[in-house]
């Protein structure tokens, strides 16, 4: 408050008390008299359902920050992050952890910080046009902490740069047409970008803050202790605490939301609670269950979703009333098999990612088959084929290991048509306005249906090479449209170099 | 003409484009996924394909098949006795 001792002494009498104060910096509705409140916040940009503010009066979060708190906190954080920075942002550093590691890392760094600068921007929104000024303050410090998940990572991999050029890709993805930033942009220009604060509220702050970043931030971070990589745990657990604190608008919204308009909450849910774990199984799934060497694995990605995400999604959607997706079965099988289909077809098309993939050997194979005994038995020969492939091949003649065709997407999460099992890959496909559309999923279809309007024109990688927008020849189009290059493109972590492989001396170079 | 058709090799784990021939038999048709995904999926044998909800006879060409453009098809291992016309396959897409 800025008050002089002496003032205080002659005027007040005694310093206020925080929370004598804390509501008029934070929380200080008053009614609206110059124009409507439904001017002032439009549903179209508000969002649904359009309640007048009364109705939102009861909206609170437990943090209650105040700006000067808020400043102080993140100061602090900011001193650990430099120090960090300045002890281990050398690229020898890097050297000292294992290849498929350093993947796992280019593939955070390069998901991460354009998307968390469209979350400024999401927050922002919900910082002018949420419906109580309380979560408008909490939304402006939202933004905020945004804004630094933009900057450290940008910050932290700039120095690796120069000894690796994949590490460009940190700032490069979402500027790029790689199928992966096709895929990233399709759910984060909708999640962060389009949603009114409603929607976002739900979607970010509650599915992917509250639900999944855990996931990232929690388990992941075990991970990064368990391999020895500091300025990976540093980095993640200094945005994690911000993201405790803006993920409160979730639930806070959530509260009254479900009060209101229940199925459309379920809507929101069900939603985005699949897109999420599209998106999560890829990155964290990957780094969990291949790109971890597997003597510094703990747990599976399966396992650290049961304890980080299941357990808690099921207490929450208790406590609102709210179902489990209409999709549960499903999501089940895909936690058997999604990421694990979804690895083995990159692995194949390594070319077409920014980051080198290990090939499991027979000890991970073990690990694999331990943690995923229903599934993995059904996705072993895909390796035991690609091993083949290896032992007829030089090592390092990496392209002679790798896909050919052109792969194929899905209309909606635009990911690689990788859904169901390898017995029976679960596709399918719906007719709108005259176009075919083609799904990995029943909940992508499902999800697309909902709102065919929203998704109907944008093209996958497979319409945009039919119509000639993007080139059919796999190397032109990594060149030419994927933004990748010889240098920067993914090849086996190890060249195809594994002792376990067994080369005889006549068949290699064929 | 072609027609660009999505392929699911059964034991793959994606779907792969395939420019098809409107000439081409379904024997031809499977042998091209089979090449197509050879890098994770190798095994030897008949293959059938099979389109909403049936299996295509081997001497269908893709035009006798009507297949469009954007269809889904499946490819699947049958046995020697099997690799003949016949009505209906399980799990197709
Ligand atoms: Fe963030
Ligand atoms: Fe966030
Ligand atoms: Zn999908």
């Amino acid at each position: 408050m800025g008050m002089g001792s002496a003032q205080q002494n002659r005027g007040i009498g005694r310093a206020l008390a925080r929370d004598e104060w804390q509501d008029l910096a934070r929380k200080l509705d008053w009614r609206l008299s110059y124009v409507p409140e439904a001017q002032a916040f439009p549903e179209a940009v508000s969002g649904r359902p359009w309640l007048p503010q009364e109705a939102w009066s009861a909206w609170e979060e437990p943090f209650r920050t105040s700006f000067a708190e808020y400043a102080r906190g993140q100061s602090d954080k900011e001193a650990a992050v430099a120090a960090v920075a300045e002890a281990l942002g050398r690229a020898a550093e890097r050297d000292r952890l294992a290849p498929e590691w350093n993947s796992g890392l280019k593939l955070h760094t390069a998901l991460l910080p354009l998307a968390e600068f469209a979350a400024v921007v999401g927050n922002l929104r919900a910082a002018r046009f949420g419906r109580t000024s309380a979560w408008r303050s909490t939304a402006l410090f939202g933004a905020l902490d945004e804004l630094r998940h933009t900057q450290i990572p940008l910050r932290l991999m700039h120095p690796y740069l120069a000894a690796d050029a994949q590490f460009d890709w940190t700032h490069r993805f979402y500027h790029s047409n790689d199928w992966v930033a096709i895929a990233a942009r399709h759910c984060f220009d909708e999640l962060l970008l389009l949603a009114d604060p409603i929607e976002f509220a739900v979607a970010t702050n509650f599915v992917f803050e509250t639900g999944f970043t855990n996931l990232q931030f929690t388990a992941l971070t075990a991970l990064c202790d368990s391999v020895g990589d500091r300025l990976l745990e540093q980095m993640l657990s200094s945005i994690q605490t911000d993201e405790a604190r803006h993920a409160q608008i979730g639930p806070a919204v959530l509260e009254i939301l479900v009060q209101h308009d229940r199925a459309y909450a379920q809507y929101l849910l069900d939603k985005w609670f699949w897109r999420s774990f599209l998106l999560f199984a890829v990155a964290t799934g990957f780094t969990m269950d291949y790109l971890t060497p597997v003597a510094r694995r703990t747990h599976s990605f399966k396992e650290f979703m049961q304890e980080w995400v299941l357990e808690q999604f099921a207490d929450s959607l208790a406590r609102y009333g709210l179902q489990r997706p209409w999709y549960w079965p499903l999501f089940e099988q895909a936690l058997d098999y999604y990421h694990h289909m979804v690895y083995a077809s990159a692995y194949s098309y390594r070319a077409s990612v920014w980051f080198h993939l290990a090939l499991p050997g027979p000890a991970e194979r073990d690990w694999l088959r331990g943690k995923y005994a229903a599934s993995f038995p059904q996705l072993e020969p895909v390796w035991e084929n690609i091993a083949r492939e290896w032992e007829r091949t030089d090592a390092g003649v990496d392209l002679a290991v790798h896909g050919t065709a052109i792969p194929t997407f899905c209309s909606l999460c635009q990911i690689v048509l990788c859904g169901g099992t390898p017995a029976q890959n679960s596709v399918c496909q719906c007719r709108h306005e005259g176009n075919t559309y083609t799904f990995c999923s029943e909940p992508c279809r499902w999800i697309f249906q909902q709102d065919p309007a929203r998704y109907a024109r944008h093209k996958d990688v497979v319409k945009r090479v039919l119509a000639g927008e993007a080139p059919g020849n796999l190397i032109a189009f990594l060149t030419q449209y994927s933004g990748l290059n010889f240098a920067t493109w993914g090849k086996d972590a190890y060249g195809g170099d594994y002792a376990w492989l067994r080369r005889g001396p006549g068949e290699a170079g064929e | 003409m072609l027609t660009p058709l999505y392929g699911f090799l059964e034991g793959d784990t994606m779907g792969l484009l395939i420019l098809a021939h409107e000439d081409w038999s379904m024997v031809r048709l499977a042998e091209q996924l089979r090449a197509s995904a050879r890098v994770r999926v190798a095994y030897e044998g008949p293959l059938a394909v099979f389109h909403d909800g049936r299996r295509l006879p081997t001497h269908y060409s893709v035009r006798d098949a009507g297949l469009a453009a954007l269809d889904c098809v499946s490819v699947r291992r049958v046995s020697g006795a099997e690799h003949a016309p016949s009505a209906s396959g399980a799990g197709d897409v």
